[in-house]
């Protein structure tokens, strides 16, 4: 190796992936085909390189889903309506019933999730992040996580409905505690589709659908950590747990 | 989408495609089907890159999903100041090595994680992972190359196997990589260098030839 070996790592690089305009190539090959040692690097890299080629793409794509949503169902933010002090503490105790029912099930679940009042005056819950780009909003999930996630809110709903003990307010509040320390996002997912018809369907306190909850596509909203935890100062903040 | 670019707009969109231009300011004004078309349009080149770099195909899908979901937070602060693949792809690159991050600190080891260091040593190894290409000679041979330079980039420092990632997988130029890593153009030619050449060492201590990823050394 010579003084003309100057920079050798850039130089052979950019002759190796042909970078560069080709005065300054010109100038690396002219160097190179006088100088044994960069030869010999330039073929060792050229070698090893090829064998690059041998991890192939994985096949298939992500199974991304983008699920478009109206616009202001889902908001940035700065764009979130203020607290609902219009919800009475009364009105949610059967909506936390079935959010208890539904957060014991899956203690073990980790959560990204958003909680949202939609204009209709109800909690809604999702998974992920929110964002809304001006005139429209999207939520994205992969395929399987929302085909998994669909088929056990199900059985979840399914027991929740049949178990008609009033779970407290505190068994829900532990239930997020646990799930926030754990950290599953597929889980997470799972957890915010169920928590989220479980206030739908205790809301309107009729049995799950399936049917009507495969619609909930529509309804999947994203959230953060950050925001359940705003859930759960803003569950507590509430009236007084209601008695055992 | 119907939002188009004024020609100097145009112009200015360096190494971006007219079309994809206009994609962009469609979905700087919102509209959902661009942002739909764009997302088709990168999912697949971006799902591959961030496989190969945090080495788990699950991760992988939440990490480019994350990524999407950065990009349209904050595709209206995207100025054009280079091309859009560049941007794309540092928002990845961050979110896989926060990724990669936070589980060194859960002390989570993957089977991507199983290599043979540097210095020799032995980590976990994922060679009797089963493959369906195993099946024939050929594919057998194949999938032992394919774990063979698998290890060799784990191997690896993170700075230089991005940018072999990077340049190798996903054919971003040196300029664009240094606009992705934040670093000068130099600076990832001799990363990749050292990459390189590190993994041509470790080749050399277990006596495989680069050529056909098995047996002595010519």
């Amino acid at each position: 190796m010579s003084d003309a070996c100057g920079n050798r790592e850039e130089r052979l690089v950019s002759l190796l992936y042909e970078d560069g305009d080709p005065s300054y190539l010109a100038e690396i090959r002219a160097h190179v085909a006088t100088c044994a040692s960069c030869r010999g690097e330039l073929e060792q890299l050229a070698s090893t390189r090829e064998l690059l080629g041998a991890w192939p793409d994985a096949e298939g794509a992500p199974r991304i889903v983008l699920v478009s949503q109206p616009v202001g169902s889902v908001g940035h933010d700065e764009d979130r309506p203020a607290p609902p002090r219009q919800w009475g503490p009364r009105r949610f105790l059967p909506v936390l019933a079935g959010v208890a029912a539904v957060g014991l099930v899956l203690v073990s679940s980790a959560l990204l999730l958003r909680f949202q009042v939609g204009a209709d005056g109800r909690l809604r819950v999702g998974f992920g992040t929110s964002y809304a780009p001006a005139g429209g909003s999207y939520g994205l999930v992969t395929r399987a996580d929302l085909d998994q996630s669909l088929a056990r809110t199900a059985e979840y709903l399914e027991a929740m409905v049949r178990d008609t003990r009033q779970q407290d307010r505190q068994a829900l509040l532990d239930a997020v505690d646990e799930a926030l320390r754990d950290q599953d996002l597929a889980a997470g997912k799972q957890v915010a589709n169920a928590i989220n018809w479980a206030f739908e369907e205790a809301d309107r306190r009729r049995r799950a659908d399936l049917g009507v909850m495969l619609s909930s596509m529509n309804d999947l909203q994203v959230i953060t950590r950050t925001e359940l935890q705003q859930l759960s100062a803003m569950l507590a903040s509430l009236a007084p747990a209601p008695e055992r | 989408m119907g939002v188009p670019f004024t020609k100097a707009e145009i112009r200015s969109t360096e190494g971006e495609s007219a079309q994809e231009a206009q994609l962009i300011a469609a979905c700087q004004a919102g509209n959902a089907k661009a942002f739909n078309l764009l997302v088709r349009r990168w999912e697949r080149p971006l799902f591959n890159f961030v496989c190969k770099y945090v080495g788990d195909a699950t991760v992988a899908e939440d990490l480019v999903q994350d990524t999407f979901v950065r990009v349209v937070r904050s595709i209206g602060q995207y100025a054009h100041r280079g091309a859009f693949r560049s941007w794309l792809y540092s928002i990845a690159v961050n979110l896989c090595r926060d990724h990669l991050k936070s589980r060194k600190r859960r002390t989570v080891i993957s089977l991507y994680d199983g290599y043979t260091t540097v210095s020799g040593k032995r980590v976990s190894v994922s060679d009797d992972m089963p493959d369906e290409r195993a099946r024939t000679d050929a594919g057998a041979e194949a999938a032992d190359r394919e774990r063979l330079v698998r290890r060799l980039l784990a191997g690896l420092s993170e700075d230089q196997r991005v940018v072999i990632l990077l340049r190798e997988y996903q054919a971003l130029t040196f300029p664009e990589i240094a606009e992705v890593l934040g670093v000068p153009e130099n600076t990832a030619k001799a990363r990749l260098h050292r990459g390189l050449r590190a993994m041509r060492l470790q080749l050399e201590r277990e006596g495989v030839s680069p050529r056909n990823g098995s047996g002595e050394i010519s």
